[in-house]
């Protein structure tokens, strides 16, 4: 049989974009980092692992590296592990199968107490606020925990999975879901305070400072809300959408917030006051998922084209961005200990640490 | 590129329907349906490039030169492309329909997972593939009034793998009702549409049997572990599968309830033909 050149072209190009179709397996989670001070806790993929901040090298155990949980379970996690004072950690499951919520010995990494009762998995960060902790979970609910894990109280804020995390002034819990409300809840009794429904869905935790909350939406608006009675105070359209928590300085005179429009999006440096834009700062490749981290004298942020970017406070190029060829960024950078920690995603090295000039000290690859 | 031409289209098609419809679940059945509407000249130009292939294998011509040549392997493929080429069919009549099909079922599938979104990194791929064209065809496939898509469907979490929990099951544990349900259909359209062999014993007969059995338990273990919305699929899938074979007359109720295929009224229907 004789096929014509024109069907033969036509089926070597069908052949070639369906093999396209096989070259990748997307990752479905991405890393979370906390830090008690002397170790960081790096949550990746099926594992939580311990990393000595001095040495970036992994927190041994009887000579075995640290592991979270210690034992082999049907784990993923999304999420950063809450710290809790009594050398715990709690964190949910993020597994399609297994819907956990563990509190997990800082020293051992042996599950000390589980929480099961919840069938769908659990994306955000839990928060912990003095000796208790508050964890969103894929039910819709958030519920509040003392240390130990004995159930205080549920607050159903939806039928859909929460994914942002709480934040807390340590009165009242601030917390936002994917259908467009914002709420504020009773730390102690878990009862609403008040409830707004935004224009769009909310990814991240609010900002909290001086009685207002500060959240951005996926459509790209970004409130300022009065944190007492839940009335916006102003409200700015940014060009993408917003995914992550915004940060301010400590003079609560700057707000930095990133976006993500398309495979690009935009840096803003705005007015906390009036929500006024101070800055603008497009970004061609990489979108900006994670929050900034602000420090007194540079900001630092990350984009999932793998860059890192060093600004000073006031938004001009503070040194010469890094690029971590193909890896992704989706996790704010982490300031503990003068090291500025960055987690990447499809990148040889699950956690790298610079210094407060942008010089690379260590990096860190897990013991096999 | 795959994204881009199959993937991102595909999906702004599952979230246009499901703007319109309201329901998640209706709309992959819709969208499958549809799918498998397009593709129904391809399939039908496959099934019927298999029968005429199927009934060249069992005619005295093909049987005759089989023996005549079978020591010389070179001399018998020039006397089989020889007969092709005589009675009008092409070799590749059956494989070629199933290699331009197969990427639009890769696409149809990788779309129902992103449109699912049930992590925040799936949403991130969604939210970058929605059409900025889509709102102004209806307010309701804006991106405010798309998010986050209503996952309930029937008992069913469209965004997990399905499990019906009964109090009388131990803690943690459920009845994989959709997944069986899987196997069963696919095991149904695997023996329902696969066309007779000429001896049940030849190496393709073979071959069918077993995927009439791996194919079921393949997409259980599919419909077990991942997504309930790829399971939806998966039924309307194998359903509308059987429908297409039944309106074109190429249903074989008889391999349901046999281990092999009827060899008797394949020949007896070849010998009709012939």
């Amino acid at each position: 049989m004789k096929l014509s050149r024109p069907l033969l072209l036509a089926l070597f190009a069908w052949l070639t974009l369906s093999l396209s179709a096989c070259g990748r397996a997307p990752a479905t989670n991405w890393p979370g980092l906390s830090s008690d001070g002397s170790a960081v806790y790096l949550a990746e993929g099926q594992k939580i692992y311990a990393i000595d901040l001095k040495t970036g090298q992994d927190v041994l155990v009887n000579n075995a590296p640290l592991r979270f949980p210690a034992e082999n379970l049907n784990t993923a996690f999304y999420a950063a592990p809450a710290l809790l004072p009594n050398g715990q950690m709690v964190i949910g499951n993020a597994s399609q199968s297994e819907f956990s919520l563990y509190w997990l010995d800082l020293a051992s990494g042996a599950q000390t107490h589980t929480y099961s009762a919840v069938k769908k998995p659990w994306f955000g960060s839990a928060l912990a606020v003095s000796e208790n902790v508050y964890a969103p979970a894929g039910d819709g609910a958030l519920y509040a925990f003392g240390m130990d894990g004995t159930p205080q109280w549920k607050f159903q804020a939806s039928e859909h999975a929460l994914w942002a995390s709480p934040s807390s002034d340590g009165v009242s819990l601030y917390l936002g879901t994917l259908d467009h409300q914002l709420y504020a809840i009773s730390i102690e009794s878990g009862k609403q305070l008040w409830q707004v429904e935004l224009d769009n869905g909310l990814l991240s935790a609010p900002a909290v400072y001086n009685q207002t909350l500060y959240v951005g939406t996926l459509s790209g608006q970004l409130y300022a809300i009065n944190a007492k009675d839940g009335s916006i105070l102003w409200q700015t359209a940014l060009k993408g959408g917003i995914w992550s928590a915004p940060s301010l300085n400590d003079n609560g005179d700057r707000l930095y917030v990133g976006t993500v429009e398309g495979t690009g999006g935009t840096f803003y440096i705005i007015n906390p006051a009036d929500g006024s834009l101070l800055k603008t700062i497009p970004q061609e490749k990489g979108s900006i998922v994670a929050s900034p981290l602000v420090l007194p004298d540079q900001v630092i942020y990350v984009t999932d084209n793998g860059d890192i970017l060093w600004l000073t406070p006031e938004g001009e190029s503070l040194r010469q961005p890094v690029n971590l060829q193909n890896a992704k960024l989706y996790t704010q950078p982490l300031l503990v200990d003068g090291h500025i920690l960055i987690a990447p995603m499809n990148y040889a090295s699950l956690l790298i640490a610079y210094d407060l000039n942008g010089a690379q000290t260590w990096a860190y690859t897990p013991a096999k | 590129m795959w994204d881009l031409l199959i993937v991102n289209p595909f999906t702004n098609l599952l979230l246009l329907i499901y703007a319109f419809v309201g329901n998640f679940g209706i709309a992959i059945i819709l969208f499958t349906i549809l799918i498998r509407l397009a593709t129904h000249p391809i399939m039908a130009q496959q099934i019927k490039s298999s029968a005429a292939m199927q009934d060249l294998m069992k005619s005295d011509e093909w049987k005759k030169i089989q023996e005549k040549y079978k020591d010389e392997r070179e001399k018998l493929a020039q006397e089989q492309m020889k007969l092709y080429s005589e009675k009008g069919i092409s070799p590749f009549g059956s494989c070629l329909p199933t290699l331009i099909q197969f990427p639009i079922l890769i696409g149809f599938y990788q779309s129902i997972v992103r449109a699912i979104a049930a992590t925040p990194l799936q949403l991130l791929g969604l939210v970058r593939g929605i059409f900025p064209g889509l709102a102004s065809i209806s307010p309701a496939a804006s991106l405010s009034a798309l998010i986050p898509i209503q996952s309930k469907f029937l008992w069913m979490d469209l965004g997990l793998p399905e499990r019906v929990i009964l109090p009388f099951l131990p803690e943690g544990w459920g009845i994989p009702v959709l997944a069986l349900i899987v196997a069963v259909t696919t095991y149904i359209q695997t023996k329902l549409t696969t066309p007779p062999a000429a001896d049940p014993n030849d190496q393709s007969a073979q071959m069918s049997q077993s995927m009439a059995i791996t194919m079921p338990l393949m997409l259980f273990y599919f419909s077990l572990n991942f997504a309930s919305g790829l399971a939806v699929y998966f039924v309307t899938s194998n359903l509308i599968g059987i429908l297409q074979y039944a309106a074109l007359g190429k249903v074989n109720w008889r391999n349901l309830f046999s281990g092999a295929p009827q060899a008797e009224t394949k020949t007896k229907r070849g010998a009709k033909r012939s």
